[in-house]
C-alpha cells in the first residue's frame, strides 16, 4: 500500500488513538476483519433467532464468531415504546448465527431506553415467543399456499429474522 | 486470543450452549476440538419436549448457536497467559505461530506502519494487548475503561444465582 | 533450562493448549451399548452402537426413531416410534450423541428447574 507511506499516521513517531483509525479506515476491509476496529468497544449482535445482544467484544476469528463480556440481552417493542433486558455475563457466539453487528456509542445508548418504560424480561420473552409462534404458523400457511403453485417458501423457526 | 482458545483453556467449566434449533445444554466441558466440537459431563439437555439428566454428549460445533460462559473465563484465561508473558518472548512466539493466521493479520495491519509495531498500544497492531485488556483499563483513560465503569453503573445488578431464566 | 523452569513450562503448555485436530470422542467406549442420536432435520434415533469410523459414521442395531408431530416437526413425540433395525448413520448428519445409560427424564419440562451453578 504505497499510498499509506505518506500518511500522517505512518510518519509521526506517536499516533493517537483517533489516528489509528482513521489509518485503519484506509483499508477497505470486506472481511471479518472488519470488526477489529470494534475490539475492546461495546457492540450490539443481531442473532438469527431474533435476539439482540450487547456486549464488549473481546476478540473474534475469521468465522465471526465472537467472545462478548458484559453481555446483555434486550428486547425491544417499538411500538408499544418498551423494553427488557437481561444481563447474560460472557457470550461466545458462533459466527454463522449473526445476522448483523455493530459498535454502540456508550453515550447515546441510555437516550431512547430512558423514554420508553421497561418491562420485567420473563414478560417480555412471553409476549415476544408468542408473537414469534404467530409469525411461524403465518409463514407455514404461505408456505404451504405457495407450494401448491411450485415454489419454494423456506422458513424456519430458528431463522426468523 | 481467539475464541476457540479461550474455549479450549475453559474445559472442566460449567457452561451452558443453545443449539440452533433453541434446545440448551448444561454441562462441564471435557474436550473442545477445532470445529468446536464438544464432549461434556454432567449433562442437562432442555428440549421443548423434556428435559434429560444425561453422564455424557457429543455435539457437533456445527449445530451451536451460542455458548454462555462463566463470567470470570477471561479473567481465568487472561491470567495463565500474562504468566505466560513473564516467561519471555519466545514462548509466546510459539503460541502465535500455533494460532495459525494470526501472523499473517499482524503483518496485514502492520503494513506500511512499521513504527506502530513499538507503540504497543492499539488493537490492530499487537495480538498481544489484546489481552492485556486489564492493564489498559487501569490506565483509566482508554475508550474501553470509561466504558466498564460506565457500563457497571447504568446496567442493572447480575440477576444472583440461580435465578437467571433462558 | 532449570528443572523448575522446565516444570513451569509444562505447566503452561498443559494450560494453554490449542483445540484439537483428531476425534475427542472415544466409541468404543460405546460399543455395543444404547446411544441415542440426534440428526440434521430434526430426528431422533435411539440404538446399540455396533460399529462406527474416524468420520463419526455409525452402525446403529435394533435402531428405534421416535417420530415427530406433523404440525410442528420440532415436537418429538416419546410414545409414537417406527423401528428401522440395522441402520447406517452418515457422520455429517450428526449432531448430537450421548449413551442411554445413565439417562434420566426430569419428568415436568415446564416446571422451572434450578441448578447448583446457577446460571
Amino acid at each position: 500500500m504505497p499510498e499509506n507511506r505518506n500518511s500522517p499516521a505512518a510518519s509521526s513517531s506517536k499516533i493517537t488513538e483517533g489516528e489509528a483509525d482513521l489509518y485503519l479506515d484506509q483499508y477497505n476491509f470486506t472481511t471479518t476483519a472488519a470488526i477489529v476496529g470494534s475490539v475492546d468497544h461495546k457492540i450490539f449482535v443481531l442473532l438469527r433467532d431474533g435476539r439482540m445482544l450487547f456486549g464488549i467484544l473481546r476478540t473474534f476469528d475469521q468465522y465471526a464468531n465472537l467472545i462478548l463480556q458484559h453481555c446483555v440481552e434486550r428486547i425491544y417493542f417499538t411500538e408499544e415504546n418498551k423494553y427488557a433486558e437481561t444481563d447474560r455475563g460472557v457470550f461466545m457466539v458462533r459466527g454463522e448465527n449473526v445476522v448483523m453487528l455493530g459498535e454502540v456509542d456508550i453515550d447515546k445508548e441510555d437516550k431512547p431506553l430512558e423514554a420508553m418504560e421497561r418491562i420485567s424480561f420473563d414478560e417480555a420473552t412471553a409476549i415476544k415467543q408468542q408473537r414469534d409462534e404467530a409469525r411461524f404458523k403465518m409463514e407455514t400457511r404461505k408456505g404451504k399456499q405457495l407450494a401448491q403453485y411450485g415454489l419454494i417458501h423456506d422458513f424456519h423457526k430458528s431463522d426468523i429474522y | 486470543m481467539l475464541p476457540l482458545y479461550l474455549l479450549t483453556n475453559a474445559k472442566g467449566q460449567r457452561m451452558l450452549i443453545e443449539l440452533k434449533n433453541g434446545e440448551t445444554i448444561e454441562g462441564q466441558l471435557t474436550n473442545v476440538d477445532n470445529w468446536m466440537n464438544l464432549t461434556l459431563a454432567n449433562v442437562t439437555h432442555t428440549s421443548p419436549n423434556e428435559i434429560l439428566q444425561l453422564p455424557e454428549i457429543y455435539l457437533r460445533g456445527n449445530f451451536i448457536k451460542y455458548i454462555k460462559l462463566q463470567d470470570d473465563i477471561i479473567e481465568k484465561v487472561k491470567q495463565s497467559n500474562v504468566q505466560q508473558q513473564s516467561q519471555g518472548h519466545h514462548q509466546n512466539r510459539d503460541f502465535r505461530r500455533r494460532q495459525g493466521g494470526r501472523r499473517d493479520n499482524d503483518r496485514r495491519f502492520n503494513q506500511g506502519g512499521g513504527q506502530r509495531r513499538h507503540e504497543g498500544r492499539g488493537n490492530y497492531n499487537n495480538g498481544g494487548n489484546r489481552r492485556s485488556y486489564g492493564n489498559r483499563q487501569a490506565e483509566g483513560n482508554t475508550a474501553m475503561g470509561g466504558f466498564v465503569q460506565h457500563h457497571q453503573t447504568t446496567s442493572q445488578q447480575p440477576t444472583p444465582l440461580g435465578q437467571v431464566q433462558y | 533450562m532449570s528443572e523448575s523452569e522446565k516444570q513451569t513450562h509444562n505447566q503452561q503448555k498443559k494450560k494453554f493448549e490449542g483445540p484439537k485436530r483428531e476425534a475427542i470422542v472415544d466409541l468404543s467406549k460405546y460399543q455395543d451399548e444404547k446411544i441415542r442420536v440426534k440428526l440434521m432435520g430434526g430426528r431422533l434415533v435411539t440404538g446399540i452402537l455396533k460399529g462406527y469410523d474416524q468420520l463419526m459414521n455409525l452402525v446403529l442395531d435394533e435402531t428405534v426413531e421416535y417420530m415427530r408431530d406433523e404440525e410442528d416437526d420440532t415436537i418429538i413425540l416419546k410414545e409414537k416410534t417406527r423401528n428401522l433395525g440395522l441402520v447406517v448413520i452418515r457422520g455429517t448428519m450428526l449432531l448430537t450423541l450421548s449413551p442411554l445409560s445413565g439417562a434420566e427424564i426430569i419428568s415436568n419440562p415446564y416446571e422451572p428447574y434450578d441448578n447448583e451453578e446457577g446460571f
